[in-house]
């Protein structure tokens, strides 16, 4: 192809380029293109002009004021993570400014040694709630992302479960330390996820959990550890399963927090 | 989102008052100015989340992502270059890429169709009380180019909706309606032509 009939089919392409709407070779094509053609990177800018507009044509929304009031709380508190040296130290600091304006009030009313023995106390005193403050908001953090994390693998049982993913099936049956046990793996390759099911698992000693693994060539890799209800049966979700299907998926009995390789028994396998 | 990548520069024939005040917010905010964030916030807030609920017809995961997206703007307003779009088409980008990205999730798979078989425009019955004081020249702006996509035969339009609201590729339009992949280019080639001139004419 010639430059110039390259040049007239990539101007052609740009529009739906805007739009998001070329196909994975056509955004190649442009965007080779783009890197040595001026003309054309004026001509995308005047069609991002109209994709533009296109997106502010939808009906505006008022956001519920709880969106404002938690992003400023976490701009001021440092979300940036490049600036974190400079903004968690916003709320000790104001509380330091707080005290020693108080030991300042004080020490005019001439309060000085009493005062600065009780202030010291108060120091101490603030000092702690801060740090426990700080530790509960970790927390409170760590929950929140846990909770959209289980929302997220809820959603994704539940569309596994409802078979509106392609997925396959792998069952696993029990070995000899649990033979009455069941495990129904459902995969969905596409997103690289599954959903694995048990039945009927052993109750496990204080301090065990089940760990799943994947056997590629031998070589076992975790999928995650789960532990099971009272009645024996388990629900867990794996991310990121391997992009080559297993040779097979099996189930050990290991300490708490998994292990890296298997070392316990063995109850499931297929 | 491809557009997010492009390098090149743009040509900015008269440059609007308020874009340049977005320039200007933007670089405060890359210097971790919070009241420029705020103020950012405020002009442009209830445009995006529009735009997330018309892609996402849920208002609760909208507002999550409104969130998340102007997190985004705060943590990386400094790689923001004056040279693809201008600050709220930036921000537009930001917003629409997060909600492909969701609409493109399994579990958002029959959402979309959903979203979809009843195509933007159409006139979803908003659950929601409108935008508050909207600034008499966004709304204007906005009419305009309702205008624009008014005027483009239907066809042309719902091809240009499903692949920006929908956040389908050409294929997918094309699947989607039934159409060879052929006519899904060539609609969306000729609507976009005509609503751009439409757009610059007004």
């Amino acid at each position: 192809m010639s430059t110039a009939d390259r040049h007239r089919v990539v101007e052609e392409l740009l529009p739906a380029y805007a739009l998001g709407a070329a196909d994975e070779g056509e955004v190649r094509r442009v965007e080779a293109h783009l890197a040595e053609c001026e003309g054309c990177r004026g001509e995308l800018a005047a069609w991002q002009g109209s994709t533009e507009a296109l997106a502010a044509s939808a009906e505006p929304m008022e956001p519920s004021p709880g969106v404002r009031e938690r992003l400023l709380a976490e701009v001021s508190g440092g979300a940036r993570p490049e600036r974190s040296d400079a903004a968690p130290s916003r709320a000790p600091f104001r509380i330091a400014a707080m005290i020693a304006l108080a030991a300042l009030a004080l020490a005019a009313l001439g309060w000085s040694t009493l005062g600065q023995r009780a202030l010291r106390d108060e120091v101490g005193a603030l000092e702690t709630q801060v740090a426990e403050l700080e530790t509960r908001l970790a927390r409170a953090d760590t929950e929140l992302a846990r909770s959209r994390s289980e929302l997220r693998s809820a959603e994704a049982v539940l569309a596994l479960l409802a078979g509106s993913s392609p997925s396959r099936d792998v069952l696993l049956a029990g070995l000899e330390a649990a033979p009455n046990s069941r495990g129904r793996l459902i995969v969905d390759p596409d997103h690289r996820r599954a959903v694995f099911l048990a039945g009927r698992l052993p109750p496990l000693e204080e301090g065990r959990v089940y760990q799943l693994w994947s056997l590629k060539d031998g070589q076992p890799a975790s999928a995650g550890v789960f532990e099971a209800v009272a009645d024996g049966t388990a629900i867990h979700v794996v991310e990121d399963v391997p992009e080559e299907a297993p040779d097979a998926w099996a189930v050990t009995i290991e300490p708490e927090g998994g292990v890296p390789s298997p070392t316990g028994p063995m109850v499931l396998m297929g | 989102m491809a557009a997010d990548r492009t390098p090149g520069s743009r040509f900015m024939p008269g440059t609007r008052p308020e874009e340049s005040d977005d320039m200007a917010l933007v670089g405060r905010i890359a210097r971790g100015d919070s009241a420029a964030f705020a103020a950012f916030y405020d002009r442009h807030a209830s445009q995006v989340l529009g735009l997330l609920f018309k892609m996402l017809r849920r208002r609760a995961e909208a507002e999550e992502m409104l969130q998340e997206v102007f997190l985004q703007v705060w943590r990386e307003a400094e790689r923001y270059r004056a040279g693809g779009s201008t600050p709220r088409g930036w921000v537009f980008m930001l917003a629409r890429s997060r909600a492909i990205d969701r609409l493109r999730s399994s579990s958002a798979r029959r959402r979309r169709e959903e979203a979809t078989a009843a195509p933007a425009g159409s006139g979803v019955p908003s659950a929601v009380a409108p935008a508050g004081p909207e600034r008499l020249e966004e709304r204007e702006r906005r009419r305009r180019v309702a205008d624009a996509l008014a005027e483009l035969p239907p066809e042309q339009r719902t091809a240009i909706e499903h692949a920006f609201f929908g956040g389908l590729s050409h294929r997918e339009v094309a699947d989607r309606l039934g159409e060879p992949l052929g006519t899904v280019k060539s609609r969306i080639l000729l609507g976009m032509r005509k609503l751009r001139r439409s757009l610059e004419a007004s």
